[in-house]
């Protein structure tokens, strides 16, 4: 049972994660393990073999961007930020998030009064 | 003390300790399985190695120039193990990503493959690849192959051949693969321990190693010059065969047995059928060659367009041959014979002399002309003459007449598709013999319309000789006559240049007494005619004279055998 329980949670941090990338790089252009750090917090990632994978596709589906930056300490950075679609898909998703938390709380907290 | 490797990671040149190096490689691997399908791989692992350099880089001081085992597990904790990343290597749909399950999703599916395991190896690690393959200890597998080398001897070929045919287990992946484990972190790295710890290939391993790459080069070399012979033989046929077909075009020179252009319906066919023919015996050998010339360049196949174009042309050959072949045989089908008599004149004084007239045809090869001369008579000849065709398939045979004046019989026989059609053949068939007064001449062959095909057909005459007649077979006679029954049961070649009489108990020779060579080749001796000596008495025979060499010699048969006595070649027999 705690399998599924695992995997159930897996799923969702899943969905939820393109749209926590996506915000931390709102306003700023950022450096991938910088990324991971705020996220870390949030222990939404705990691994930043997760990110990269999912940076790549996002920059393959023209949401993201980035510029090389030279670096002190090893080879040259890749920076990130949002492109105009990608703005555009981070205003949508967060309309969409914000209907999700009221569609989920309202369901949630009848089944509470319910029970 | 650690011995170090250098490495290049993300364009940056480390250090590294053999152990962490090994891990660390493992590590990488595992992530290149993970992504292995990912759209865009080469940018994540690069990424994720420019990462992993910038890291290693921040743990590099003035007074630690070296990336230990720890380093690496502090790395790849953080960067976290492919089981831990979340699934982007695989593109899915919603439903297929709503159906998957975690674990199939955080492993790559594994395939056991064949390898050679270099760990566990006596010769090539064949056996213990085997074993792997079907999870068995690799002692009884050897056993196996001691037991098929001692009773067979081929166990040792056999195991030659998959030594030079199953890969060696070179990385850790393709180990795992060998033992048919999932393809993961865990196990690739338990693998790299496990492989740095037993690396102790036994000595004797150690000792074969050499005197098998020794084998190795001796069956590459063995196998060169099967590649040369191959090579020979298909060229050396495919020339020979294109040499033959030349043969159909009457060029000089060549030589084709006429009859078989009569065989087939149409000239088209004929052609069609010869092609056929042809390519059916040179695709191979042009394959043949083809493969010989392969093997001794080592060409690899880089598109199977030439084995597929022969094999389809050599079916497409076959089909055909069998649906001609097929047509040809129903022609063949049924057969019918037209028995008739000859009308013949009764020789004044019951003596009758056999002669054979026409002249023995070119078959347009001299040398071919010069061999055969007059000595095989059994070669069918059909030739194609202005306004009709003429074949040499008769034969005679001499049998007591039931009445007491001599006849002759023709039976004219054809082969067709159907009894009806075999016959209207037969009667196409015409067969003269000439006779003057006692003297009677057979025609060595017999006609046919010059539309006629070459359906079998032949004739077979029988003279009927009253009792008491005689009869005198002409040399010219050799190869016509054919199992004519005769007291003295001499063969049909001995019975030519003979006078013969019909008795009650068939025909008997009145000419053979004393001439018979009944001895053997080895044995004979020439006598000279003017000096001979022979008695024949209740004793035995006594034959003295001179042999072809002018030395007395003689014969005799008697009570102890028989005795050959010439000078300088002596033999004694008994």
């Amino acid at each position: 049972m705690s399998n599924n329980l695992e995997n159930t949670q897996a799923q969702m941090r899943k969905g939820v994660l393109e749209f926590c990338i996506l915000s931390v790089l709102a306003n700023e252009e950022i450096y991938p393990s910088d990324i991971i750090a705020r996220m870390k917090e949030s222990k939404l990632i705990i691994v930043e073999g997760t990110l990269y994978p999912l940076l790549t596709r996002l920059k393959n589906g023209g949401l993201l961007q980035y510029r090389w930056v030279e670096s002190k300490s090893g080879p040259p950075r890749k920076y990130y930020s949002l492109t105009p679609i990608g703005s555009t898909f981070l205003e949508e998703l967060r309309q969409t998030w914000k209907e999700l938390v009221q569609a989920v709380n309202l369901t949630t907290q009848k089944q509470k009064d319910h029970e | 003390m650690n011995k170090t490797v250098t490495v290049n990671i993300g364009g940056i040149v480390f250090h590294i300790d053999e152990n962490a190096y090994e891990r660390f490689k493992a590590y990488l691997e595992s992530i290149r399985i993970h992504f292995s399908t990912a759209e865009g791989r080469d940018e994540i692992i690069q990424d994720i190695e420019s990462r992993i350099a910038e890291m290693f880089q921040e743990r590099i001081t003035e007074g630690k120039q070296v990336i230990t085992l720890n380093d690496v597990d502090e790395v790849t904790n953080v960067m976290g193990r492919p089981e831990q990343f979340f699934d982007e290597s695989e593109k899915k749909t919603e439903s297929e990503k709503s159906s998957a399950t975690d674990e199939s999703t955080f492993t790559t599916p594994t395939q056991k493959r064949l390898y050679r395991n270099p760990d566990e190896k006596i010769f090539g690690g064949v056996c213990s690849g085997i074993a792997a393959y079907f999870d068995i200890d690799p002692v009884w597998v050897r056993l196996l192959f001691a037991f098929v080398f001692f009773v067979f001897g081929s166990g040792f070929i056999l195991y030659i051949v998959l030594w030079i045919i199953i890969p060696q287990a070179e990385s850790s992946v393709e180990k795992l693969k060998m033992r048919g484990e999932v393809v993961n972190i865990n196990n690739i790295e338990r693998n790299v321990q496990e492989g740095s710890k037993d690396k102790k290939v036994p000595t004797s391993s150690r000792v074969f190693e050499g005197l098998a790459s020794l084998v190795k080069y001796f069956f590459l070399f063995i196998g060169k010059v099967v590649a040369i012979f191959f090579l020979f033989i298909g060229l050396v046929m495919v020339l020979a065969l294109s040499f033959s077909m030349l043969a159909v075009f009457n060029i000089p020179g060549t030589h084709f047995p006429e009859f078989i252009k009569h065989i087939f319906p149409n000239q088209f066919n004929f052609g069609l059928a010869f092609i056929c023919a042809v390519l059916l015996v040179a695709i191979p050998f042009f394959m043949l060659a083809y493969a010989g010339a392969r093997m001794l360049f080592n060409i690899k196949k880089t598109s199977k367009i030439v084995g597929f174009t022969a094999l389809g042309l050599w079916l497409v050959c076959l089909a055909i041959a069998a649906f001609l072949g097929i047509k040809v045989a129903a022609e063949f089908g049924d057969s019918s014979s037209i028995r008739q008599n000859l009308p013949m004149n009764q020789p004044t004084s019951k003596y009758l002399r056999l002669e054979k007239i026409g002249e023995k045809e070119s078959s347009g090869n001299k040398y071919y002309d010069r061999w055969d001369k007059d000595e095989w008579e059994g070669d069918y000849f059909l030739v194609q003459r202005e306004g009709h065709i003429q074949a040499s398939d008769v034969h005679l045979d001499i049998v007591k007449s039931p009445t007491d004046s001599f006849e002759i019989v023709q039976i004219l026989y054809s082969h067709g598709s159907s009894k009806k059609d075999a016959a209207e053949n037969a009667t196409h068939i015409s067969y003269s013999l000439s006779q003057i007064d006692s003297v009677l001449k057979f025609n060595r062959y017999f006609q046919m319309d010059s539309k006629d095909k070459y359906r079998g057909q032949k004739v077979q005459l029988l003279l009927k000789v009253p009792v008491g007649s005689k009869l005198f077979i002409d040399q010219s006679m050799k190869g016509f006559i054919y199992d004519v029954d005769n007291i003295q049961n001499i063969y049909d070649r001995d019975m030519i240049n003979k006078n013969w009489e019909m008795t009650n108990k068939g025909l008997n020779c009145l000419d053979c007494s004393g001439t018979e060579d009944k001895i053997g080749e080895d044995s004979y001796i020439d006598f000279e005619k003017e000096d001979n000596h022979i008695r024949i008495n209740n004793g035995g025979v006594y034959i003295s004279g001179k042999d072809d060499n002018g030395e007395a010699a003689f014969v005799k048969i008697d009570s102890n055998g028989v005795q050959i006595n010439s000078k300088g070649k002596g033999k004694h027999k008994k």
